[in-house]
């Protein structure tokens, strides 16, 4: 039993790594219907961005953390300028997700350059509070970050798209581009904040994981990528919530699968759920068949 | 030519090759379906021709090239029933999916696969074998593409609604045309991995996948000829631009694939775009008495 | 013998009864006209009648077969073929190439005979050939045969779509506002083939806003408002009637013009019906 408890509690701080990354993936792809191959990458170099500046001058905890959301979102908004918005124009849904690729071999050969082909890891205990010791459980600290800040950031992203203005206009856009035009929503404004809040985010979930997964290498960020889209597939695209719970979901079965299975058939679990998914129920769990609307 | 050659053989062998997997996934954008999934076929092709090599070594290349493609084809029949009736932003998911899939699966089969260790590979085709695989293909697709079949994956693909309704069954030629696509791709498979001589789970994953789509677009997806071109370029560039880029040719490729799609969308072979300007160089080269205008 | 018999056709999206208890038939050689207000329903019906749409209830027949169960691709087979409102021609190909495509109902070769240039499939092609150009030749466009369809002009492009329906030699012809956007001489022509490929033997619906022409070519005309019937009978039964100039006109302004007719007593009875076409929003 009290393994039982503890499996699921890391399974809830792996889904909620999966859960976050699929709801920064998940928002660029409800709203703008880019299936963007390369958002993993930006996770990896959110991670390089903190590491970076912790290596090299010893930046504490939470400046890193700000460092490498900015390089994400930054790098977001250069490559979404440059490669996605001259395609914007036109409909060609296949363009997209070729550019993306070229994004993405662009971005992960500078990530391995800049980590020189190494894995690399956050100094040992960087992290070191909370570490959660009880009869019942064990919670390392990276595993404590992630399930807390998964926690607010569904809650918070939740908040922001349903209660602020820039969030309505957000989920206009994502549910008709002309008519959110028509109301005056500028379409740049809602995708620079799109971009900013989704990269952000991924730049987030790559640095607490690579924390608490103790590695900063290129495959954290494809990780969290094929995790994440099969969270969201699972979960729903439309709804932020439907995502983390798909997240949640995707991690907890992953690692009871992994515990009372077998280890080799974790992977067999995640993505068999996703097959299953994509035929019987495409739209996930909570989600409506919607997509994106600006092309 | 002999040191170029010295120097560049494997890169020109595993141009060809690649160019099998771009035609591959070619075949499915021919049908307006965006499908990376002949790279999940071909690892199946490759894994049981390098399993079935082991078991009964000594077997002809076409006995291996046979199995591939029977192989490939099986693997894209059954795999259509369930792909080809979900909606075209799920179906290019899904083919993801599948690549991802085939790779749980190497990892799990150990007594077929050698799982993370991988299987060692026989290599027993020729360069001069891999030319002629090559032109074949090309030949089959060039004899599709003003066939009856051709025409009709045109069709489907940009307006399958009215394709429908002039009475091709758009279910059936994607069916076809993705089970074509077993077959290159299975073909592709077989040939890879004897190039590599050791295959691993991760020889034919999304890494493989995206460059043959990328490969396909950037050459021009509307012509199987983009394809070929698209694989061959690809292939060159990085080696082409080593002396200013060095290390970083890898990032060249990323950039000129953003490039090709801002810039020329239907990549470089564009049948459309060859149809003008012949069409402009025809006129400019009439007298002005001969011009027409349409 | 009734070609098109459409009985009790209804067709829901949610809430809204887009096509209501539609029951209206076309006879065998005729020309017959579907005309209606803006958002009348009348593509809906088309798309229904030629299986790309499904009805929520109601029985469509197309030489007596009950179209229930079929699917879209099924439609040409029994004949039946038609052209869009929008214009939906094939990007990157040929004049030729879209008759091409439209003759494939009359093709036979099987995959295995076109991998290898076979002399099969090598005849066919040349027969096919030859029949594209007989229908381009027709419809007075085989000079156009190679052209990039994209580039024709408009008319030229409406003219392509009815080649490339004819492909399958139907039986029934389904036009989608075939006159849109033409000038007088423009939609002479296109009555003038209309007209010849009827005598022919051909059967066509014509959807269309444009009054004059429907009355000037179709034996018989439907008038449906938000997808009911609202009536049918010859042209100028149809178009004089209160209730189909209410529809268009709105009640008052019809009282208003009758109010004016009345007072013109004595001047030419003849209605001139294309004043009465509402402007296309």
């Amino acid at each position: 039993m009290q393994l039982l408890i503890q499996q699921i509690l890391n399974g809830v701080a792996v889904g909620s790594a999966y859960g976050m990354f699929a709801m920064s993936f998940g928002l660029i792809f409800a709203t703008m219907g880019i299936l963007n191959v390369a958002h993993g990458a930006i996770a990896t170099l959110g991670a390089i961005g903190a590491l970076l500046v912790v290596e090299s001058w010893g930046f504490p905890l939470i400046p890193a953390l700000l460092v490498g959301i900015a390089t994400a979102i930054i790098i977001g908004l250069v490559t979404d300028r440059l490669a996605f918005q001259p395609l914007r124009a036109r409909s060609n849904p296949l363009g997209y997700l070729i550019t993306s690729i070229g994004v993405w071999i662009v971005l992960i050969s500078v990530a391995e350059t800049l980590l020189d082909h190494q894995i690399k890891t956050f100094p040992p205990d960087f992290v070191s509070q909370p570490r959660i010791i009880t009869s019942w459980v064990y919670l390392a600290p990276g595993q404590f970050w992630l399930i807390i800040v998964g926690g607010l950031s569904v809650v918070g992203l939740h908040l922001i798209l349903s209660r602020t203005t820039i969030g309505v206009q957000i989920r206009a856009v994502g549910y008709s581009e002309v008519w959110s035009r028509i109301s005056g929503v500028s379409s740049s404004t809602v995708v620079l904040s799109t971009v900013a809040i989704s990269c952000g985010l991924a730049g987030v979930v790559g640095i607490l994981s690579s924390i608490a997964f103790d590695n900063v290498a290129v495959q954290l960020g494809e990780g969290l990528l094929l995790k994440g889209f099969a969270a969201v597939v699972v979960g729903g695209f439309g709804d932020v919530r439907g995502a983390f719970a798909g997240g949640l979901i995707i991690g907890v079965t992953e690692v009871l699968g992994a515990q009372y299975i077998s280890g080799d058939f974790r992977d067999v679990i995640t993505f068999g759920l996703l097959i299953l998914f994509l035929i019987f129920r495409p739209q996930g769990i909570f989600g409506e068949v919607k997509f994106g609307a600006i092309k | 030519m002999n040191g170029f050659w010295n120097a560049y053989s494997a890169n020109v062998e595993f141009a060809l090759v690649a160019a099998l997997f771009s035609l591959s996934a070619f075949l499915g954008l021919w049908s307006g379906v965006l499908s990376l999934a002949p790279i999940a076929f071909a690892c199946g092709a490759a894994f049981t021709s390098a399993r079935i090599d082991l078991d009964h070594p000594g077997l002809p290349l076409m006995a291996h090239l046979i199995i591939g493609m029977l192989v490939g084809a099986a693997l894209a029949y059954v795999s259509s029933l369930i792909l080809l009736r979900l909606d075209s932003h799920y179906l290019a998911l899904a083919t993801i999916a599948t690549v991802l899939i085939s790779r749980v699966i190497v990892l799990n089969l150990p007594q077929y696969t050698g799982a993370t260790l991988g299987t060692p590979v026989t290599r027993i085709v020729s360069t001069w074998q891999l030319v002629l695989i090559l032109s074949i293909v090309c030949l089959v697709f060039n004899s599709l593409r003003k066939s009856r079949f051709g025409y009709s994956l045109d069709a489907v693909r940009e307006q399958p609604e009215v394709a429908a309704s002039i009475g091709l069954n758009v279910l059936k030629i994607r069916r076809i045309a993705f089970v074509l696509s077993g077959v290159v791709g299975g073909l592709a498979g077989v040939l890879q991995s004897q190039l590599m001589q050791y295959i691993t789970p991760d020889a034919f994953y999304v890494d493989l996948a995206f460059v043959s789509i990328a490969a396909a677009v950037l050459g021009g997806a509307y012509i199987w000829v983009g394809a070929v071109v698209g694989a061959f370029v690809y292939a060159a560039l990085p080696e082409v631009l080593r002396p200013f880029l060095g290390n970083s040719k890898n990032i060249a490729n990323g950039v000129i694939l953003i490039l090709i799609m801002v810039f020329m969308q239907r990549g470089l072979i564009d049948p459309v775009a060859i149809k003008r300007i012949t069409r402009r160089l025809r006129n400019s080269i009439a007298s002005p008495s001969q011009q027409r205008t349409e | 013998m009734k070609t098109l018999e459409v009985e009790n056709l209804c067709r829901k999206f949610g809430g809204l009864d887009a096509v209501s208890n539609l029951s209206f038939s076309v006879e065998t050689g005729k020309i017959s006209g579907l005309v209606g207000p803006n958002g009348a329903g009348k593509t809906t019906v088309l798309n229904l009648i030629s299986g790309m749409d499904t009805p929520s209830s109601g029985v469509i027949r197309i030489n007596g077969i009950d179209t229930g169960n079929l699917k879209t691709h099924q439609y040409a087979n029994l004949g039946l073929s038609r052209t869009y409102q929008n214009i939906k021609l094939f990007k990157g190909m040929s004049v030729l190439e879209h008759v091409l495509v439209g003759l494939d109902t009359r093709r036979n070769t099987k995959l295995w005979q076109m991998l290898v240039p076979t002399r099969v499939d090598l005849r066919e092609r040349s027969a096919m050939h030859e029949k594209a150009m007989e229908l381009l030749e027709r419809l007075s466009i085989s000079h156009l045969a190679e052209v990039d369809a994209m580039t024709l002009s408009y008319g030229l492009q409406r003219r392509l779509e009815i080649a490339r329906a004819l492909g399958s030699q139907p039986k029934l012809l389904l036009l989608d506002e075939p006159t849109a956007g033409m000038n007088k001489s423009e939609s002479a022509d296109i009555k003038e083939l209309l007209e010849s490929l009827n005598k022919e033997g051909l059967t066509i619906l014509i959807v269309e806003h444009n009054i004059k022409f429907i009355s000037d070519i179709c034996s018989e005309v439907t008038v449906i408002n938000f997808g009911e019937k609202l009536r049918s009978g010859s042209a100028e039964e149809v178009f004089n009637s209160k209730d189909v100039r209410d529809a268009y006109l709105g009640k008052e302004r019809n009282e208003m013009v009758l109010h004016f007719e009345k007072l013109r007593a004595g001047a030419s009875r003849d209605i001139d019906v294309a004043s009465f076409s509402r402007k296309s929003d």
